[in-house]
């Protein structure tokens, strides 16, 4: 008996070396460069990444990462041209476009996504990367739209803010119908409570559409689904705050988003609208520039809020997409395996934890935790992140957009009714469900 | 005599041998002249002629980043049926027929203003139309945007003072298209009217003194003298205009992006949306074609219905 015991033993640390012998020799079987090419990011979360790229260099001795860092102005063309010529970067951040998908230029990682990684996910994050049943990037960071709320003009009006930046529609609703007034008395409306626009490529007002569980397309079935009940009530709540209710800006399928965005932050004549949280540092600069006289203007009073909620309670979230690491095609399994292993070292939970907040957006991994608690603008958001609704990944998804955008500024101009905007936004868009 | 009898020999080899020798020598004797247009040529065919018919070429293909595929005429099929491109060129056929007439009216009648004038008050004149011309559409577009602004817009808060008002200029499918035409209506055509002022002066003045002993009013010597003169520079002026109007990108990108709905989408701007958003690029040449086709169908037009008595 105890000799068996002992012959067990042996076996065990025999079998443990082994397969540890084994890892290690898997994981430096390749040896050689990987390109690396990632879009401009904030000063620290670059230093973040330079650093990220030599803790794997030294764990994966003779490993080297070359990096190369693209510009947002040329950055898609030379990518493109690199595709096109067939000498593509090995891996690239915010790499994952469509065409690439369709035209083979990527790899699939689900065979590199353990149980652990699909359940750390947000669900959202990894739809957003999910074309024809397989992931295409690995997840890095959540991209969200967040309300902005002028808390000047909410005390002015002596409205309450919402509490922990929930509220119920109906709260919104009668918010906004508070914060529309005439401030001088010329019987002209100077301030409205709520400005948005139906813009292609633009979701902002999709959060409102989405409460109710409206949504844009089923993917899954290939159908368009902008004309359910649920989205066409949601359609309805943003026309009626337009013409029924007149609290939001008029116009609003005529504006542009940088018209949306002038009426709150210069001419303050909106006391609230939507744009992702990467753009609550421009206002932080707004308000040091103002503080340092180099501009002229107020420093503006800050707030954020969620979409206001569905009649389910859950928090809503949209966003115009998730930023993740494509892999582009290997011709070596074992160079394939090491590049996939780096996707997932710079998007491992503990890595988001500390790059996230710097570029102000939100992890796409469970595990990295709530990266914004005690900040005072973002912490809201973060609940909602579990429920955020992105773009759906349809290759036609550009003109999808532009067409449904075109015909629902139509239906907010009051040229056309809600329920013919969306039946030409149908027969248009089943044109290119089909690709 | 064996020279001789080559040089009147009647087979054709020797002749195409003089024929290469004459082009030869004319080509060594005028080098310095094709050796200065040389740069401009390569320039010219390397960044125009090539990528011209490189789009030819792409417009019968389906752009793949691993390779392009050869669809036949599929994509002038698909833009010939297309109603956003039906849209789009009756937007720029509007707005073609609205700005041509009227910039060459108005270049016209300040021109013949103008001229009249003391060289000083033309000097500033002529500076005056023409400096707009040199800012950035961009930045004018966006001037004028400001201008639109139903809330806070110049256009509005004048309209207002007299009680007019609030007009939606830019933002009614309405009114979007009428408002970038107003635009260009309320520009004045600063390197037209320039045209136009170099060629009155090159009109010699012995006519209108022959008109003037003929005892012809002012207007009868603009009516008969001046304008049949000018039927060149007319000509000229029309046909680079049209093909400018129908090129309208700017005012529709910065100002409306091509909106609300498809008010303002112009054949240019959709021509982008194709190539740089959807990078359809075969499809995006298949519109260029298209579009290259019309205007040089009625530019070859405009060239008959006006030239017949113009002398070059």
């Amino acid at each position: 008996m105890r000799r068996a015991c002992w012959v067990l033993v042996l076996v065990l640390l025999v079998g443990s070396l082994a397969v540890s012998f084994g890892s290690i020799g898997a994981a430096s079987k390749w040896t050689g460069t990987i390109q690396v090419w990632d879009f401009p990011r904030p000063d620290a979360a670059a230093e973040w990444e330079l650093q990220a790229f030599k803790e794997f260099e030294e764990l994966h001795p003779g490993v080297k990462i070359e990096y190369t860092k693209l510009t947002w102005a040329g950055g898609n063309e030379k990518l493109d041209v690199s595709v096109a010529a067939g000498q593509p970067p090995d891996i690239c951040g915010s790499g994952l476009r469509l065409p690439y998908v369709l035209q083979g230029a990527l790899e699939p990682i689900d065979d590199f996504l353990t149980a652990e990684d699909l359940k750390d996910f947000h669900e959202g994050s990894l739809n957003a990367v999910k074309l024809n049943g397989k992931y295409w990037g690995w997840p890095w960071y959540n991209t969200l739209y967040t309300m902005y709320l002028n808390a000047d003009i909410f005390n002015e009006r002596e409205v309450p803010l919402p509490k922990n930046g929930e509220w119920t529609y109906d709260e919104f609703l009668s918010a906004m119908q508070k914060l529309t007034f005439d401030r001088d008395g010329d019987g002209k409306i100077d301030v409205y409570g709520f400005g948005f626009t139906f813009q292609p490529t633009y979701l902002q007002p999709f959060g409102i559409i989405y409460a109710e569980g409206g949504r844009i397309l089923d993917i899954d079935k290939n159908e368009f689904v902008l004309d359910s009940p649920e989205a066409v009530a949601g359609i309805q709540r943003l026309y009626d705050m337009v013409w029924k209710h007149k609290c939001a800006l008029p116009n609003a399928g005529g504006l542009t988003t940088t018209d949306v965005n002038n009426a709150f932050l210069n001419t303050r004549s909106i006391a609230a609208f939507v744009d992702t949280t990467g753009i609550i540092s421009s206002f932080a600069t707004h308000n040091k520039k103002v503080e340092a006289g180099e501009i002229e203007g107020e420093k503006i009073n800050l707030v954020t809020a969620q979409y206001p909620k569905g009649t389910n309670g859950l928090p809503i979230a949209a966003g115009p997409g998730v930023g993740s690491w494509a892999v582009f095609k290997q011709k070596d399994p074992a160079k394939r395996e090491v590049v996939m292993e780096l996707a997932k070292y710079i998007t491992r939970g503990e890595g988001q934890k500390e790059v996230v907040p710097l570029i102000g957006v939100f992890p796409s991994r469970k595990s990295a935790g709530n990266v914004w608690a005690g900040d005072k603008n973002l912490q809201h958001i973060v609940p909602a992140v579990e429920y955020a609704v992105y773009p759906p990944m349809h290759p036609n998804w550009n003109k999808i957009d532009d067409k449904i955008m075109r015909e629902l500024q139509l239906a907010v101009l009051n040229e056309k009714t809600i329920d013919a905007a969306l039946k030409e936004a149908k027969r248009q868009v089943e044109r290119l469900l089909n690709y | 005599m064996v020279d001789g009898l080559a040089t009147t020999s009647s087979s054709p080899e020797p002749h195409r041998k003089s024929d290469t020798r004459s082009v030869l020598k004319l080509l060594h004797k005028k080098r310095w002249a094709y050796y200065f247009i040389a740069p401009a040529t390569i320039l010219f065919c390397i960044f125009t002629v090539i990528p011209v018919i490189r789009s030819f070429i792409l417009s019968f293909q389906e752009f793949r980043l691993m390779g392009n595929v050869w669809v036949g005429l599929d994509n002038f099929k698909y833009v010939l049926t297309d109603p956003v491109f039906h849209r789009a060129m009756r937007n720029t056929a509007l707005y073609t027929v609205v700005m041509v007439p009227q910039g060459v009216l108005k270049a016209l009648i300040l021109a013949s203003i103008l001229r009249n004038l003391p060289e000083a008050v033309q000097t500033f004149f002529r500076g005056a139309y023409y400096l707009p011309g040199v800012a950035s559409a961009v930045v004018i577009s966006m001037v004028w945007k400001w201008i639109y602004d139903p809330n806070f817009g110049l256009f509005n808060f004048v309209l207002g003072k007299f009680g007019y008002g609030p007009y939606t200029w830019l933002t009614s499918p309405k009114t979007s298209l009428t408002s970038i035409m107003l635009m260009g209506i309320l520009t004045a055509p600063g390197y037209y009217i320039i045209l136009y002022l170099a060629a009155m002066k090159k009109i010699p003045r012995e006519l209108y003194e022959v008109a003037d002993i003929d005892g012809a009013t002012p207007f009868a010597k603009w009516w008969n003298v001046t304008l049949p003169l000018l039927k060149p520079t007319t000509l000229y002026i029309t046909i680079t205009s049209i093909i400018g109007s129908f090129q309208i990108f700017t005012s529709a990108y910065v100002m409306t992006q091509g909106g609300p709905g498809y008010s303002t989408m112009t054949v240019v701007y959709l021509i982008y949306n194709t190539a740089f958003r959807d990078f359809e690029f075969g499809l995006a040449s298949a519109q260029a074609i298209v579009l290259a086709a019309i205007i040089v169908f009625i530019s070859v037009y405009n060239f008959r219905i006006f030239s017949t008595d113009v002398q070059y």
